[in-house]
């Protein structure tokens, strides 16, 4: 077939397949996403069955049979866990613009730029000799059906006229024109997807046509039966380490993170293709063994690698449009591969590596059109990582087989998988762990798989040899199995260890946070580092980075939501962040939106765990010394209440006890006194009856006092004319003191208006002055005045005598109740100690005070108290 | 010759008991209303027993316990008959000389059976 014909078809493939995105992008943008199902989903999922699949299957197969098995088993063991994995990491990954499986990584452990370099670095080394490998498959295709090569030239050609050389430099046009068209990496390549889609769709129709005709039409004709007889060794070991291998590999090869993550448009999704894409394998597998069988006894002699054994067979059959259409299917296998994953890991090189220092060179980044710089950067990138990828192809791939360096690419990979599996499910995972957990499995990975490799295939002198020794087959294991095995676990290891070893800082345990409590943090977004941004310098840094129209658009955006609370700004921050994330990676955004916020000392959740301890802690052990305070103060108070109420009970029984004995004891003698003359026992009985009736009245005062301090008492004001009050006391008192020979002068003021009181009460407190007066003024000269006055709008009334008056120590004390002079033993005098103190409680009741004034040494007292007018 | 009582109290019905039943037993009663009258009556007086109320105003019963057996050091008896109940008032009642302590209210009896056996000490 001539080399016009299939260069022109590849070419016409290339296009109608960019038609075919252009259409659907084009509907997609009109709103009809009609190719936005869970079939395409996981049709473009199959991106992870290349050339290796397509062609390297039956060449595996061809060599140890059922061995090609296990990199299909991977993908089918670990999709049951999509719903678990998958969709968590989707979910995070849409909540912080995460757009690579690199920034994932550094996003989680603190959104660090180095971890997001170490993963891109370890990224393209990982899967250059991969993309290589495509380039091989197409280039072997190519040379098979265009020039009935069944081996590629042995001397490199020069580039120039290298037809392959062209094919790559398309498919870099192609990929850029497919994914950078918008600098927004987390923005959905529809159009693209819908390309792979097609893609599987042919690589698998194409396929299973060859395998139709091979069991069908070349089985009858072959000149000796097919033997399936393997007796090759092969370490049974293998079957479960290349398929934990691949399992890891189907989830966190870029390519793969790329459709099932990046481009996923909704989460129900993954559970279709939980289901529809094992059938897709289980197809594309389905003829593997028969045609490597059919191929082995063909072709195994004539020294021709398995590989090609796909395109070789409608070939050697003379059935050429079938051979085009097998080259077409594998070209499809290849290009799918290397589109998505040179896209993905441009990308990633572009965010992590790129970025940053441009960053670092443009300090104010709003002085640039930042922007621009990353759309041309991920096209470099593109173009960069194709010709790296074919000079790899060009200078090193020749001798190696395709299943040796996808499963290389493989353990590679699966390196990450810990940093990302522990990362969103166990909180102490740390950067430190993550860090060096990578950088060891990666260490092991090249020692034990990679350095080999290179000397196998002569890339490496042979004086590596000792290394090889010393590494490939030990403890029965193949070399893969091997190296898988020692390096997962040397990273798991070193990832928990260095974990619980250290503390995460502050920015990790709250990614950590959200990445573990994705699903709550996504229904209920919060953001807990307060960082204060002025409006201009996040305008401007959109402005730069995005471009002004879509810069006006986020901010607008936001606008629609009020930005007047707290947690409103700090939540438009973020929106700030995560959208320029998808530009430029998380890190890169973390670092821009940094520069531009002025955050005190306060930085993320540990400080703000801390603050929020140390808060409840302090307000706690406030509270608590508040609450000592208070108890204290109450302690001091009940003792002291105690203490008044124990006196109080004290001097109510003693009070008690007086009438009591006199009561006993006239009791008794009346008892054992029968002969008492008539007027003598009268005399006793009057004695008991008017002991009984001071008893009671003692009893009532108690009473009454706890009436007033409880505020049980209710007291009934009526207009009262004052005056009238204080002579109808004088008077009543006043026989009292002549019988003494005291005299009382009642001095009024006319002026005196009618006061709102409880006339009783009033007259109770007066009567009780009175007769304290009484009781202390000597007799014969006591002399007692009795004054209403008016004062300062207040009614006035004063009671002064003559009596042996109140020390000033005693001033305050005499109005509480059962006071008692402190020597105990000096009897106060008579009296119930309660008299003044429910005078006080009657005048407070009525809004007025009462106080004394005395100078004992010049026989002067009186008391006073107010009333309202 | 008859015993001679001072009743040294403050409340009149307690002293017009005390002195009924005293007066009934062939005692000479002599009465004070509180201790400054007490020690008044205790300038002539040499009474063979002193029944002695603790709170009164102006001299206390301790007081005047104290000064008849310390400072006038009389060969009298003298028995508190107090409300003051607590165990305190009761051992400073006897620190201060007293022969007996009875605490109101009081059996009449008793009393005088005590007061008897006081003055039988003698």
């Amino acid at each position: 077939m001539g080399t016009t014909i299939v260069i022109l078809i590849s070419v016409v493939y290339l296009l109608s397949l960019f038609g075919i995105a252009y259409y659907s992008e084009f509907w997609a943008k009109r709103g009809k996403n009609f190719w936005q199902n869970g079939y395409v989903y996981a049709l473009s999922i199959s991106v992870y069955c290349t050339a290796w699949t397509y062609y390297g299957s039956v060449g595996r197969a061809s060599k140890d049979g059922f061995l090609f098995l296990p990199i299909y088993l991977g993908p089918l063991l670990v999709l049951p866990f999509w719903w678990l994995i998958m969709r968590k990491i989707t979910r995070i990954c849409k909540t912080q613009g995460i757009t690579t499986i690199a920034d994932f990584i550094s996003a989680r452990y603190g959104k660090r730029v180095s971890l997001g370099v170490v993963v891109t670095i370890f990224c393209v080394l990982g899967l250059i000799p991969y993309i290589a490998l495509q380039i091989k498959a197409i280039a072997q295709s190519y040379h098979l059906i265009a020039h009935n090569a069944f081996a590629l030239p042995a001397q490199p050609a020069s580039i120039w006229v290298d037809e392959v050389f062209y094919i790559a430099l398309g498919l870099g046009v192609f990929t850029i024109l497919f994914g950078t068209q918008s600098i927004d990496a987390s923005e959905r390549h529809q159009g693209l997807v819908v390309a792979i889609s097609v893609e599987a769709i042919v690589k698998l129709v194409a396929f299973l046509v060859v395998g139709v005709y091979v069991v069908w039409a070349v089985y009858p004709a072959l000149p000796t039966p097919p033997q399936a007889d393997f007796t090759k060794s092969y370490y049974t070991t293998e079957w479960f380490f290349v398929s934990l291998a691949s399992g890891l590999a189907f989830m966190f090869l870029p390519r793969q993170f790329q459709v099932a993550v990046i481009e996923n448009t909704n989460e129900a999704h993954i559970k279709k293709a939980m289901w529809f894409f094992p059938l897709y394998l289980v197809l594309i597998n389905i003829f593997v063994l028969p045609i490597a069988l059919a191929g082995n006894v063909l072709f195994s002699n004539k020294g021709i690698t398995g590989d090609m054994y796909v395109l070789l067979l409608p070939l050697f059959y003379g059935q050429d449009l079938m051979g085009l259409l097998v080259y077409i299917g594998g070209f499809s296998a290849a290009t799918s591969m290397l589109i998505v994953e040179i896209m993905a890991l441009s990308v990633m090189v572009s965010n992590h590596l790129v970025m940053p220092l441009l960053l670092r060179v443009f300090k104010h980044p709003q002085n640039a059109s930042l922007g621009l710089w990353v759309l041309y950067m991920r096209r470099v990138c593109i173009v960069a990582l194709l010709l790296l990828a074919f000079f790899y192809f060009k200078f090193f791939t020749a001798r190696s087989s395709l299943v040796s360096i996808g499963l290389i690419s493989f353990v590679a990979i699966s390196q990450f998988s810990p940093a990302i599996l522990f990362g969103i499910f166990w909180k102490r995972g740390s950067y430190w762990g993550a860090m060096l957990g990578i950088l060891t499995g990666f260490a092991v990975w090249f020692y034990t798989l990679m350095l080999p490799n290179l000397i196998q295939t002569g890339i490496l002198p042979a004086t590596w040899a000792y290394v090889e020794a010393q590494a490939v087959g030990k403890q029965g294991l193949d070399a893969v199995s091997f190296a898988f095995v020692w390096s997962l676990s040397a990273n798991v290891g070193v990832y928990v260890l260095i974990s619980l070893l250290g503390t995460p800082s502050a920015k990790e345990a709250e990614q950590a946070r959200i990445f573990i409590n994705i699903f709550k943090i996504s229904a209920n977004p919060q953001q807990t580092a307060w960082r204060k941004v002025y409006m201009p310098d996040v305008q401007n840094l959109l402005f730069s980075v995005l471009g002004e129209a879509r810069g006006r658009q986020v901010i607008s955006n936001f606008d629609a939501i009020h930005q007047e609370n707290a947690e409103q700004y700090q939540a438009f921050i973020l929106y700030v962040e995560n959208t320029l994330a998808k530009y430029i990676g998380s890190a890169s955004a973390h670092i821009l939106v940094e520069s531009i916020s002025h955050r005190e000392a306060i930085t993320s959740s540990q400080v703000l765990e801390i603050v929020l301890e140390s808060q409840e802690v302090r307000e706690l052990n406030e509270q608590l010394a508040e609450q000592k305070a208070e108890l204290e103060a109450l302690t001091d108070q009940l003792k002291y209440t105690d203490k008044l109420k124990n006196e109080f009970i004290s001097t109510v029984t003693h009070e008690l006890r007086t009438p009591l004995t006199a009561i006993r004891a006239f009791s008794e003698i009346l008892a054992d006194n029968p002969d008492l003359e008539e007027e003598q026992r009268h005399e006793f009985l009057g004695t008991i009856i008017a002991e009984t009736l001071r008893m009671e009245r003692l009893i009532n005062q108690v009473l009454e006092l706890e009436k007033y301090e409880s505020g049980k008492q209710t007291l009934s004001f009526l207009p009262t004319n004052l005056n009238t009050l204080v002579g109808e006391v004088a008077k009543n008192l006043g026989v009292l003191a002549r019988e003494e020979g005291k005299t009382i002068f009642v001095e009024l003021e006319p002026d005196l208006p009618t006061l709102n009181i409880d006339k009783d009460r009033i007259t109770q407190v007066l009567i009780n002055l009175l007769g304290n007066a009484l009781k202390f003024t000597p007799k014969e000269t006591g002399e007692i005045y009795l004054r209403t006055r008016l004062q300062d709008d207040k009614a006035l009334v004063e009671v002064q005598d003559n009596g042996s008056g109140v020390l000033p120590a005693l001033h305050q004390l005499i109005f509480e109740k059962f006071y008692q002079v402190e020597d105990q033993n000096i009897r106060k005098p008579k009296g119930s100690g309660l008299g003044l103190a429910i005078c006080k409680q009657i005048i407070n009741y009525h809004g007025g005070e009462i106080w004394v004034e005395s100078a004992p040494e010049k026989n002067y007292t009186k008391f006073s108290f107010t009333l309202c007018i | 010759m008859p015993s001679k009582i001072l009743i040294v109290d403050d409340e009149p019905n307690i002293v017009l008991s005390l002195e009924f039943l005293f007066r009934k037993q062939g005692f000479e009663v002599f009465i004070a209303r509180d201790g400054a009258e007490a020690l008044t009556i205790l300038e002539k007086q040499t009474p063979d027993v002193v029944i002695l109320d603790i709170m009164m105003p102006n001299v206390d019963g301790y007081e005047v316990c104290k000064q008849i057996k310390q400072d006038l050091a009389l060969p009298t008896k003298v028995a508190f008959l107090t409300a003051k109940t607590k165990e305190a008032d009761v051992q400073k009642g006897y620190e201060v000389g007293a022969d007996l302590y009875i605490t109101k209210p009081f059996s009449t009896r008793n009393l005088l059976k005590q007061v008897q056996e006081l003055i039988y000490e003698k």
